[in-house]
């Protein structure tokens, strides 16, 4: 276990050099000079020198990925050319939202997965199995920024439970304003987990080892619950993991439309503005984040399934 | 509350070409009433009532602020914000286009033009309670004239800012500048307490800044909202009204539109033109459409082989059906522009716009030795919608006239405006270009010969537009100015360096409670004198 974490470890960080220089060198590839476009279309040249002059923007690339990757060893990830305020903190305020909603939309996700799941494969072909079916096509079908607004319109402003912008931190202020957008991104979410969940319950149900279990006369619930179940979550929990950009990308558009304070709108902004040091600290923690929901995934398969060794 | 869109509409189909959209005090909002308001009248209906104090407005804004350092700021999300928080010398209010008293309370101009001398107002605090002194003044206007500020080109003929005496500001100029006083309106230039700013940095300063304007920064949530509550220093006798002001950040304009309908929102800015009248037809909402200094066109590279001929622009802006563009891409909500830059307060009314006259274009195109047409690129940003309508609408007209329009989508309007500046493009349009003072002293010298600023679009420097321009800017007579700003603007609906299409308005949706919300020619609300009636 140790040696997989160590060696997983320097994995990780030679993939998120990789990942930024990438990132880095794609970035400043988009047209627009940060600083021309930070002053605006009529500021003086002389402006714009003094500005990339402060935040390096007039030296090579390379030297300039060298002068962003050897203050982040240190966790200086520099300051935002717009808003002069130290990007490390700024991501660290704004990547809580984002961290919730996923976390929300991923519970939510599991939930439904495993009630609905094994509903449909208990009742495979059966009227219940058809209607989830459906219903999950419909749910994946719909663009997340449409269904965003739609379940505005019908929660916030037809039955006021909760709020249709902003965040509010607490048990109750999470609930109030990120339960709408956890719902949208479950929508796209929770119909592959759904299908992937009846597919292997019901593979499983036919299995060896259900069979011998059967006729060892153990009732079906304790089969399902206790032995089937577990083994079908495996592929559950690759997809899950896998998912990880999917989540964030759709929790761009939805904290967008919600006017949720996460990294998802933040990004938008910084990208648009090429403000860089915002830009490329996003792409580290992006980044970051991926290499990390594969490390759980791995970690949570290995405790699902005993043959897996780490 | 339709009698705002009625009005505006009426007062198009009216008067064609006038400058401006309908402002109607009254009740009904009929055709008869409607009179258009021109750039710098007021758009809002008459308020209701006596001013009441207190409450709490609530704003949904499109983009949020990214500091309150007045230096470095160029973002409508701060420079909304900045407004309200600090005071400058002179202000530019929203009835009027002329620089108001400000912290300034009077100011003299010598008869060269080249001293200026502001007699501040005694007694005016901080909202920290320390009085604003010259030196604050001085701190605060040396950094809007320093070259790290963006706004300094306008000043760059500033030689000497000095202090008189305890209540005096003497701003010496190498050349007479008559838009000195518009410069100083600017947010750029708000007074800010220079211990203050020198303790806190620019970084804090702008989080926490300390102001004398009608409001108090109390919390500020970036990515989320910015509350504001009343300066009890103020020096504006009662104002301003309002207790408390909330800047929420809410992008999605979908979202905006859905809060104000609703009543979650007092006021939602940016509404798309499309969303115009449905929102104005919404019980308890109207929208104010307020004319401001901004111009939608068509940028032109006037150095390639067939645009650098004059009778090729022409043509293009011949071929171009205005009048189609403002209904199926602005909704009626802008009107032709007559000329080829933002207007300010020296439009000439009398100067035509270029009507749609395809056969006329056909003419030039012949004249020009194109009649078989050519092909063009036309640049636009992929996420601009209304960029796409109005391209195709373009592709289709430019068509009959031989030009083969091939529209090219780069990422975003800053990735278009970077083409531009490299010269690297046919035709470009991104998005609505705008002035940042009501004056035409600023986009002329860009235009006809200041190109060293990378804002070069292209147009060859004319020796006689230059010469008129310097002459214009640097006039202290004000009939003579508008003389030649007149011939300037004639020319250059001549010379077509740009296919001019419409000039820009704000919309913004406002609740029947909000009384006197009034928008300003530079798109900013000015807060101190709105008032909530009936809770």
């Amino acid at each position: 276990m140790a040696t997989f974490l160590a060696r997983r470890a320097v994995q990780s960080l030679l993939v998120l050099l990789i990942i930024s220089l990438v990132a880095f060198v794609l970035v400043q590839a988009i047209p627009g000079n940060p600083a021309r476009l930070a002053l605006g279309p009529r500021a003086s040249e002389q402006s714009v020198q003094i500005l990339e002059q402060e935040y390096h923007l007039d030296e090579p690339v390379l030297s300039q990925y060298w002068h962003f990757i050897s203050h982040s060893a240190s966790l200086d990830f520099g300051s935002s050319i717009r808003s002069r305020q130290p990007v490390g903190p700024m991501l660290l305020d704004r990547v809580t939202p984002t961290m919730l909603i996923i976390a929300y939309a991923a519970f939510l996700s599991t939930l439904l997965a495993v009630g609905l799941g094994v509903l449909s494969a208990v009742r495979a072909g059966r009227p219940v199995d058809s209607a989830v079916q459906v219903g999950g096509m419909f749910a994946i079908a719909m663009p997340p920024f449409w269904l965003a607004l739609m379940l505005v319109l019908a929660f916030a402003v037809g039955v006021p439970l909760f709020a249709t912008t902003g965040y509010e931190s607490g048990v109750g202020g999470i609930l109030r304003t990120l339960t709408l957008p956890a719902l949208t991104i479950t929508c796209g979410l929770a119909p592959l987990l759904i299908r992937s969940v009846r597919s292997s319950v019901l593979e499983n149900l036919g299995a060896d080892y259900a069979t011998a279990a059967r006729s060892r006369g153990l009732g079906p619930r304790r089969i399902l619950f206790r032995h089937v179940l577990r083994n079908s979550l495996l592929s559950t929990v690759t997809i899950l993991g896998s998912s990880i950009a999917f989540l964030v990308s759709t929790t761009i558009v939805v904290e967008y439309v919600f006017a949720i304070p996460g990294i998802g709108a933040l990004s938008v902004n910084a990208v648009a503005s090429r403000d860089f040091p915002i830009v490329q600290s996003l792409v580290l923690l992006f980044g970051t984040l991926a290499l990390l929901a594969n490390l759980v995934t791995d970690l949570v398969y290995a405790w699902l399934d005993p043959r897996v060794r780490l | 509350m339709r009698k705002r869109l009625t009005a505006v509409l009426a007062a198009l189909a009216a008067c064609g070409v006038i400058l401006g959209c309908g402002s109607s005090g009254g009740s009904s909002g009929t055709a008869e009433e409607a009179k258009p308001a021109k750039l710098g009248e007021s758009s809002a209906p008459e308020p209701t009532g006596d001013p009441v104090s207190g409450g709490t407005l609530v704003m949904d804004r499109m983009i949020e602020p990214e500091s309150f350092d007045p230096i470095g700021t160029t973002d409508n999300g701060s420079l909304f914000a900045q407004v309200q928080v600090f005071d400058r010398l002179v202000e530019l209010l929203p009835d009027s286009l002329e620089p108001q008293p400000g912290l300034a309370e009077s100011w003299e101009v010598s008869p060269d033009g080249r001293t200026y001398t502001f007699n501040l107002r005694p007694g005016v605090q901080f909202s920290n309670g320390d009085p604003v002194t010259v030196d604050d003044v001085l701190f605060s206007l040396e950094r809007f004239r320093s070259p790290a500020d963006p706004y300094s080109f306008m000043v760059t003929a500033i030689t000497s800012i000095e202090s008189q005496s305890q209540n005096q500001i003497v701003v010496k100029l190498k050349t007479p500048l008559p838009s000195l006083l518009y410069a100083l309106s600017l947010p750029a230039a708000s007074i800010v307490p220079k211990d203050v700013y020198e303790e806190l940095g620019s970084a804090k300063f702008g989080s926490e800044p300390v102001g004398s304007g009608a409001f108090v920064v109390r919390s500020f949530s970036r990515g989320q909202k910015l509350e504001l509550e009343r300066n009890p220093n103020y020096w504006r006798e009662a104002e301003p009204y309002l207790d408390e002001v909330v800047m929420r950040y809410v992008p999605d304009d979908n979202a905006r539109i859905l809060d104000v309908t609703s009543g979650r929102a007092d006021v939602a800015e940016n509404i798309p033109y499309s969303q115009v009248a449905q929102v104005d037809g919404k019980p308890g909402v109207y929208v104010e459409v307020t004319p401001i200094t901004g111009i939608e066109h068509i940028y032109l590279n006037n150095t390639t082989d067939e645009l650098s001929d004059v009778r090729v622009r022409q043509a293009l802006a011949y071929a171009t059906p205005v009048q189609q563009l403002i209904e199926s891409v602005y909704f009626g909500n802008v009107v032709p522009a007559n000329n080829v830059i933002a207007p300010g307060a020296y439009i000439d009314d009398s100067v035509p716009s270029v009507p749609f006259d395809v056969e006329k274009a056909k003419e030039l195109m012949e004249q020009a030795g194109y009649s078989d047409g050519f092909g063009l690129t036309l640049l636009i940003p992929g996420t601009d919608s209304t960029a796409k309508q109005l391209a195709t609408i373009l592709q289709s007209s430019w068509a009959d006239i031989g030009v083969d329009l091939e529209i090219q989508q780069v990422a975003d309007g800053n990735a278009v405006y970077a083409e531009i500046t490299k010269g690297a493009y046919d035709a470009a349009y991104f998005g609505v270009d705008t002035a940042d003072v009501p004056v035409e002293d600023e986009l002329y010298p860009f235009l006809y010969y200041r190109a060293e600023n990378g804002n070069n679009t292209g147009f060859p420097s004319s020796a006689k537009l230059e010469k008129l321009v310097e002459e214009a800017v640097t006039s202290t007579d004000e009939a003579e100015r508008h003389e030649l700003f007149s011939q300037v603007q004639t020319m250059g609906m001549e010379q077509l360096p740009f296919v001019p299409v419409a000039f820009a308005t704000a919309r913004v949706g406002v609740r029947d409670e909000v009384q006197n919300y009034q928008t300003t020619v530079s798109s900013w609300p000015r807060l101190e004198q709105v008032w909530l009636s009936g809770g």
